[in-house]
């Protein structure tokens, strides 16, 4: 039998039974059932007998809490595990939304993204292994080391300098951001054969474009930009009567 | 037809479920669907401009409406196949959106059918024993796979039909074309808005600079 308190696949499940009401509350349960069945079934009963409301972290960061909340109540008490447990979820929960959410994933996409389209869609598939591997790993490390260390963890969580990381994280999603949308231009204009017969609906575009974004403003959803920006298009393309061919053959 | 049926139950799976190891991510689930489909550069094209649209929210604490871009990126490639026009590329653009706005519909749902599945495990475990609530578990994972396949497999059937059953007229097909050429300059906007709240002009700017400095060196290199 493994020494730690769960397994992979019960960590990397924590949210498939995510709900408005309990959260992750039933994917944590999940988690801590073996390590309830080796504490025996009264502290198995008491354990799951007592009301959740409930239970909501970062999933990424989620095993460290595993580890450490399990630990707490071997080497010290169950009261002391429950206020931390309860304590760290919320911790662990903004630190964790602010470090992957924030920076990791970003920077991964936009990453990912600007190398696909420099270099072909391979390194996409090459990036994706990268990151599910890293995922892996982080799950399981996290697990052994909130394990190992306990209580600890607290202070050592602090020397991480997790907030750092998470401020660098998002300065750099941003610069990315930035890189992305200038090449964005560039991809685009590259994409159109300049040609005299393209200006018109290349101006009708930009001006149904404009006409989108100032309505996603408006409505605080980007989706509006696309739809209003199709629907401009669609007009200017029944009411203009002739289409060039250069629109057709460019825009490929 | 069977690869989008997979693809869609992984990403379904992947997106919140089972790992969360960005294999749902729209850039990564769309140029694998465009590589089995026969087209990864439109495939990756369209993951990039729906991860783009993507950027403006993250899933904190469960809040937010919820889309489905997985389902989306991966419909489209495989709804047009690897000989698809431009303008049908375009209107797959749009189908995708209609595509992610239904599938968030029904990943609300199945959070519905969760809450409600919670309370009888919770209730049936309450003797000390977690069984019922590990067996509840699983049945979440299996509901994600079938739920992001079904959505991949009809939306797929809907937009093959939509793109060659129906026989456009030319302003609209040019109409089309031009959302597909210009989709990724109104994306990038949405990309730069949402690093804007979070960063402020400063970083950004850097990227936008220093980016077109490079351009501009590689033009003249070249």
């Amino acid at each position: 039998m493994s020494p730690l308190p769960s397994s992979l696949w019960r960590t990397l499940s924590l949210q498939a039974s995510f709900n408005r009401v309990g959260m992750q509350r039933s994917g944590w349960l999940v988690c801590l059932a073996p390590w309830l069945r080796r504490r025996g079934p009264e502290r198995a009963r008491e354990f799951m007998a007592r009301p959740r409301a409930v239970f909501n972290t970062n999933p990424y960061l989620a095993p460290v809490l595993l580890g450490a909340r399990c630990r707490i109540e071997e080497d010290h008490s169950a009261e002391l595990a429950d206020r931390v447990e309860t304590t760290m979820q919320r911790t662990l929960g903004s630190l964790g939304d602010a470090l992957v959410w924030r920076g990791v994933r970003p920077v991964w996409f936009l990453s990912t993204a600007l190398l696909g389209l420099a270099f072909g869609p391979k390194l996409v598939l090459v990036a994706w292994l990268f990151f599910a591997l890293a995922v892996c790993t982080a799950h399981s490390a996290g697990l052994a080391w909130g394990w190992r260390h306990g209580l600890g963890v607290i202070d050592r969580l602090d020397g991480l300098r997790l907030h750092a990381a998470a401020t660098a994280g998002k300065r750099v999603a941003a610069i990315l951001a930035g890189a992305m949308a200038t090449g964005t231009v560039a991809w685009v204009v590259d994409g159109v054969a300049m040609d005299q017969a393209l200006i018109a609906p290349l101006i009708a575009s930009l001006i149904a474009l404009l006409i989108g974004l100032v309505v996603a403003k408006m409505k605080g959803a980007p989706e509006w930009v696309l739809i209003i920006s199709m629907v401009g298009l669609l007009l200017y393309a029944r009411l203009s009567g002739s289409i060039p061919e250069a629109v057709m053959s460019s825009w490929r | 037809m069977i690869g989008a049926i997979a693809l869609g139950g992984l990403g379904g799976v992947d997106r919140a479920a089972f790992g969360q190891t960005m294999f749902a991510h729209p850039v990564v689930c769309g140029t694998l669907a465009g590589w089995v489909a026969g087209d990864p550069l439109n495939g990756l094209r369209l993951g990039i401009v729906f991860g783009m649209f993507a950027s403006r929210r993250a899933p904190i604490g469960g809040a937010g409406p919820v889309l489905d871009w997985t389902s989306a990126a991966i419909c489209v490639p495989f709804a047009l196949g690897a000989s698809a026009a431009g303008w049908q590329w375009g209107l797959g653009l749009v189908v995708g959106l209609v595509v992610a706005l239904l599938g968030g519909r029904s990943i609300l749902g199945l959070r519905g059918l969760a809450a409600s599945g919670e309370v009888v495990a919770l209730s049936a475990a309450s003797d000390g024993d977690p069984a019922p609530l590990e067996r509840f578990h699983l049945r979440m994972i299996g509901l994600h796979i079938l739920r992001g396949a079904a959505t991949v497999l009809l939306a797929t059937l809907a937009l093959s039909s939509l793109a060659f059953d129906i026989r456009w007229s030319l302003p609209e097909q040019s109409a089309a074309a031009m959302v597909w050429g210009l989709a990724p300059l109104s994306a990038a906007v949405v990309l730069v808005h949402a690093h804007l709240r979070h960063a402020g002009w400063r970083w950004v700017g850097l990227g936008v600079v220093a980016s077109g400095l490079l351009i501009l060196l590689a033009g003249a290199a070249a």
